[in-house]
């Protein structure tokens, strides 16, 4: 008995030596960090990051600056921004994730070319964001034009104005966007039981009803995963703005996100700790909504998804 | 040995190789002992914004300060002045305080707000006292506005100077322009074409295209000047854009680049111009010193379609009135008449049926490759005067030998709206500088660097603003300061003149002729209210929300796709009695 | 039941054939990119100009082809926090970024979950859960906070700061190594029980190389995602630049890029700013590693790396 009392105390003693250090990481930089930012969002600082007391008048800048009504981001409309990031989390859904799903089937079905495809859907995952966004810039707007003149045509730069603008960075996004997606989705695929799918092939299905009926339900885990992890992104999708025009908010003219606008904004480190206590107040705000949505998300999800049996 | 690992190790012998040759210290140690430097000298570390008027003038200045220093012995033993500069953006007042740069030459500039800011030292007794290199004082050389303008902050001490002077509006290709007869001919007896429908209609002769005595007055109304023969009317400038079209040149060339700040150098330039001086400067200083002049305002804009062709044979559906603009009605230079028909002629350029305007403008070339496109096939280009600073930075003219021989020069832009300017009945140029260039010494200088720099840091801008070296800045830079100075000397003023750039030729031309619109001011109104009213933010032009999450702040974004009018914008960017009211004071 | 990847044959079908021409044609585009990037860096500007799309040499013949770009990109510098930053010291702090990073990004997680694994602590459970919790629930904003954390500790600036934010068990990689450590059977560790190991030999020689195709590929997804990443040295560490931040620097603004040769000559020059042949000459230089890492391990970058585990 005393050897195994022994075993056993030796071995919580090596799972506690094992555990404390990450644990300590994720409390220091992950626990105590969200409790700052919280208290950061009522604190007054001055520049040099002295707290010169507490208030809520972050908060109400945050509320002012949703109506474009602040007289510290005067023009900024964080209404009309987050009108922009749920445009783009519909059209991430809509195309991107149909988009991925399509694309793993024909891999998983190793259809014409399914090697070589497989390379190239995971070539975004290698190349940097930076190379691929000013390849794309380059494309869209003088890349047309040249590529038209090739045909005796006169085109003019895909981004005219604001709008167009937006639509094309949004199309970036999902070209740029494949890679992790299709590799999870196409692993996922793999597992559907063989004699489940020939089945129903003898029974005639055709390949769209049985990606409907027999994969879509399989797969629909890691579908809600997605979902979620999309829906989470609302708030924090930069939309690879930053890698486009980095904190030059105005360059983005009219349309951009608000994971855009809080990382530029943190990154304008000029020294001057006054303006983060208003951006933590933004992010607090921004937390409170994406997290029950997040949550609501994923229960929603599970609750009218398919089941496979 | 499979082919993929042949390729990925050829990859990483690449990789080592480019690393193998790559520098790891710069030539000379890094930092100091540079060419021609002991080592020993004293340093003054000088910031000069990137772009803008080049490196050249204050690379050239300083070697001239630096020999006139070289042996001067300082306390703690050095001998000589190093005077070290880079090319930088444009610095934060937030940046001041943990720089180690000393005297700053930069550029988007809120004086007042730089100026309050305790991080630049008071400069006065440089500014007012007599200058050992030419006996006189800066003070001498500044408009009583400026001087007004720059002690606004305390009343009582100057912290900046006035540095590059950029004159928004266009540049026009004057070697085309000449081989091309894009000239208006006084006489009908001169005209290329006799037929009013022609687009030739008007403009000069092919054989009398380098005669300059048969071309118009241009809208100076003076004869036998540098604006001779130059569309003097919005009119006239209509014809002028369908006669190059016609010829199969673009008219304009114009970096869009995703900001509003290259369209509108035309829209800035071509308001002032047809407001005239104390009605722009007005929007700055609201008219305070009570000069007597009227300013026509838009009281009601009715529906309006402008025709296909002879845009600018009229007004528009307008109702105006005139008013003098003083410290109660102040509000109401938001609708100045100009504004609407510099509004007209933005439409006219931007609209998306006349994209065909634009050579650069569509396709995303940046600001260094448009001058090219200017250089080589457009009439004008949207931008201001420091572009050839920039072309020659981006090396244009080595990699383009054939545009350096290229005449350019700056363009002097219409006065009215229709018909055209009779001998003695035009108005000299009226431009605008938005950039808020200006000089300074940080305040931390003495902290970081001893009494010692500090003193040669304020010896350093004294012999900047000296006589000689103002000259040598706008021979250097082919820009002007804000100051009055000739490029000369005392027997022959403008001795220089015959030997500077054809460009350089023309700023100088609109500086000695013309008067620049500074958008500063002494009012409380503005100074108090930097985000009503300081020009880099071009919130003059800035409507409330319409297009998308943000404010429309330039013509162009609302006229190109054609989902704005005229009407729409000008009766956006109104403001009230109220907004005027609540200003801080 | 058989999971193994059979062939599963169709007749000809309109909607395959669809998907194969719009994947195609998103083929073309992403080898387009690359093919424009390779070209580009190689043309002079005037050779860009007059021919933008086709080989260099194909506008002014052997004139429009150099390596000048190439040239210029390693010999600019960065300057970071007023300290001029030259590539080979970029390179240098992008491999420890890119690898240390990695290493403890992956190694973290895949202690703890071998921890909370093997280990049928009540405890155990609750790591698992503060796991799924964390990922599912969205926290936005904290950068300002971290930015004071890593300043009142000492970190800021410093390239440690990385391994310390980054190395943390709270992502799905976690829960990649935990169902691979379910997945080992416990015959293994009873045995080396029995032949007297002590637990921290059972986890380093028995349990680990178990699943070391898994902790390779993980690491090299972290690899190739850290050499790519400007936002964060940006961001925590921007007195020690990497190359994706020189890059990123060069392809937009290029405020801060020197031109290597005018350091210390008292006016140090930048490079002519904004030209394509530039930004492509430093995209090249970004992805020749990461293409490279791609062409050697492809097989495992790409592998069925599930949550279910590694497979085949």
């Amino acid at each position: 008995m005393n050897s195994i009392e022994r075993k056993n105390k030796n071995k919580l003693i090596f799972y506690i030596c094992g555990i404390s250090i990450p644990l300590l990481q994720f409390l220091f930089f992950y626990v105590f960090i969200v409790f700052d930012s919280i208290l950061m969002a009522f604190q007054v600082l001055d520049e040099q990051g002295t707290v010169l007391g507490f208030t809520v008048n972050n908060f109400v800048e945050v509320f002012k600056v949703f109506l474009g009504k602040s007289t510290v981001e005067k023009d900024i409309y964080l209404l009309g921004v987050l009108k922009d990031s749920i445009i783009l989390f519909f059209v991430s859904i809509l195309f991107g994730s149909t988009a991925n799903i399509l694309f793993s089937n024909y891999l998983y079905k190793k259809k014409a070319g399914h090697k070589f495809f497989q390379i190239v859907l995971f070539i975004p995952q290698i190349l940097s964001a930076v190379v691929m966004s000013r390849v794309y810039m380059y494309f869209v707007t003088q890349g047309v034009g040249d590529i038209g003149a090739l045909f005796g045509l006169k085109i003019f730069s895909l981004m005219k104005d604001s709008l167009s603008k937006f639509i094309w960075l949004i199309v970036f996004s999902l070209w740029s966007g494949f890679g992790a997606g299709v590799l999870m989705y196409t692993s996922t695929m793999s597992g559907i039981p063989v004699e489940v799918v020939e089945s129903a092939q003898l029974d005639g299905i055709t390949p769209f009803k049985e990606l409907i009926f027999i994969t879509m339900p399989m797969i629909y885990p890691t579908f809600v995963t997605f979902m979620v992890v999309n829906v989470a992104s609302i708030f924090t999708n930069q939309m690879h703005l930053y890698t486009f025009y980095g904190q030059n908010i105005d360059s983005v003219g009219g349309h951009s996100t608000l994971g855009y606008y809080l990382f530029a904004r943190a990154a304008m480190w000029d020294g001057s700790w006054d303006k983060y206590a208003y951006l933590s107040a933004l992010g607090v705000v921004l937390s409170l909504v994406a997290i029950p949505l997040t949550l609501g998300t994923k229960k929603l999800l599970e609750k009218v998804g398919p089941s496979f049996e | 040995m499979k082919k993929r690992n042949i390729l990925a190790i050829l990859l990483c012998l690449v990789m080592l190789f480019a690393t193998a040759c790559a520098p790891t210290t710069p030539p000379g140690g890094g930092g100091g002992g540079g060419t021609g430097y002991t080592g020993n000298e004293i340093e003054l570390r000088v910031w000069n914004i990137g772009g803008g008027a080049g490196q050249k003038w204050l690379i050239e200045a300083k070697n001239r300060f630096e020999a006139l220093h070289k042996d001067d012995v300082f306390s703690n033993g050095k001998v000589g002045v190093k005077v070290y500069t880079e090319p930088k953006h444009a610095v934060a007042v937030s940046e001041l305080a943990d720089s180690d740069f000393s005297v700053f030459f930069t550029e988007g500039v809120d004086i007042n707000l730089y100026a309050k800011s305790g991080k630049l030292l008071p400069i006065t007794d440089i500014v007012e006292g007599v200058s050992t290199y030419d006996n006189k004082s800066i003070a001498s050389k500044l408009s009583n506005e400026t001087k007004a303008a720059l002690k606004a902050s305390d009343g009582a001490n100057y912290y900046l100077l006035p540095h590059y002077q950029s004159f928004e509006g266009l540049s026009y290709n004057k070697s085309l322009f000449d081989s091309m007869g894009f000239y208006f001919a006084e006489d009908v007896a001169n005209y290329q074409a006799t037929n009013e429908t022609s687009p030739a209609y008007g403009f000069v002769k092919q054989s009398l295209k380098a005669d300059k005595s048969v071309r118009t007055v241009g809208p100076n109304g003076i004869r036998g000047d540098y604006d001779d023969g130059l569309p003097s009317s919005l009119e006239e400038f209509e014809r002028l854009c369908n006669y190059i079209k016609q010829k199969g040149y673009s008219p304009f060339a114009c970096w869009d680049a995703f900001n509003h700040s290259y369209s509108i150098k035309l829209v800035n330039a071509l308001w002032v111009n047809l407001e005239g001086y104390d009605g722009a400067m007005a929007q700055y200083n609201f008219n305070a010193e009570g000069k007597n002049f009227t300013t026509k305002i838009v009281t009601s804009v009715g529906e309006y379609t402008a025709p296909t062709k002879g845009i600018f044979k009229e007004l528009g559906n307008i109702t105006t009135q005139d008013v003098t603009i003083n410290k109660d009605n102040a509000y109401l230079v938001y609708q100045q008449e100009s504004k609407y028909q510099t509004l007209r002629f933005a439409e006219y350029v931007f609209k998306q049926s006349n994209n065909n305007l634009h050579q650069g403008f569509w396709q995303g070339h940046n600001n260094t490759e448009t001058q090219v496109d200017f250089l080589y096939e457009s009439a004008m280009m949207m931008e201001g005067t420091y572009w050839r600073n920039e072309a020659e930075d981006a090396y244009t003219f080595v990699n383009y030998p054939e545009l350096a021989d290229i005449e350019t020069a700056y363009m002097p832009l219409p006065v009215q709206v229709t018909g055209s300017v009779t001998e003695g009945y035009g108005k000299a140029p009226t431009v605008i500088d938005i950039h808020s260039a200006y000089g300074f010494i940080n305040a931390n200088v003495e902290e970081k660097h001893g009494a010692e720099v500090a003193e040669l840091a304020k010896e350093f801008l004294q012999f900047c603003y000296s006589d000689v070296e103002l000259a040598e800045f706008t021979r250097n830079s082919t820009m002007c300061r804000d100051l009055t100075y000739t490029i000369g000397d005392a027997t022959d003023p403008d001795s220089v003149y015959s030997a500077l750039s054809s460009y350089s030729q023309s700023t100088w031309d609109i500086k000695k002729y013309g008067k620049v619109v500074n958008p500063i001011s002494a009012e409380p109104e503005y100074i108090n209210n930097p985000g009503e009213f300081h020009m880099t933010d071009q919130h003059i032009w800035q409507t409330e929300f319409l297009d998308g999450n943000a404010k429309l702040k330039a013509p162009d974004v609302a006229f190109r796709n054609g989902g704005y009018t005229v009407k729409q914008y000008f009766d956006s960017m109104k403001k009230s009695a109220d907004w005027w009211d609540a200003l801080a004071r | 039941m058989k999971n193994n990847e059979t062939k599963m044959k169709h007749k000809f079908s309109p909607f395959y054939c669809v998907l194969g021409i719009v994947i195609g044609l998103y083929s073309a585009t992403i080898i387009s990119s690359i093919y424009f990037m390779f070209v580009t860096a190689f043309k002079t500007q005037p050779e860009f100009r007059a021919n933008p799309l086709w080989l260099p040499g194909m506008g002014r013949g052997i004139a429009g082809l150099t390596f000048n770009n190439i040239t210029e990109v390693f010999t600019c510098c960065l300057k970071a926090d007023g300290i001029f930053v030259f590539v080979p010291e970029m390179i240098y702090n992008s491999i420890i970024y890119s690898f240390g990073t990695a290493f403890f990004a992956t190694l973290v997680p895949c202690v703890m979950a071998y921890f909370a694994a093997k280990f049928e602590y009540k405890f155990s459970g609750l790591i698992y859960a503060i796991v799924v919790a964390v990922m599912i629930i969205p926290v936005v904003g904290t950068m300002p906070a971290t930015i004071r954390m890593l300043k009142n500790t000492g970190l800021y600036n410093k390239l440690v700061s990385a391994f310390v934010l980054k190395g943390n068990f709270v992502n799905m990689y976690f829960l990649v190594f935990y169902a691979s450590f379910k997945g080992v059977p416990k015959d293994y560790t009873e045995a080396a029980y029995v032949d007297g190991a002590s637990e921290l030999r059972i986890m380093v020689n028995v349990i680990m190389p178990l699943i070391r195709n898994a902790f390779f590929t993980i690491l090299l997804i972290f690899f190739v995602d850290f050499w790519n990443d400007y936002q964060t040295p940006l961001l925590y560490i921007p007195a020690k630049p990497t190359i994706a931040r020189y890059i990123r620097t060069l392809s937009t603004d290029m405020v801060n890029v020197y031109k290597g040769a005018t350091i210390g000559t008292g006016s140090p020059q930048a490079p002519a700013k904004g030209s394509m042949q530039l930004q492509m000459a430093g995209c090249l230089i970004m992805a020749v590693p990461t293409l490279t890492i791609f062409c050697l391990f492809r097989n495992k970058l790409m592998g069925n790396l599930s949550m279910g585990g590694i497979k085949g």
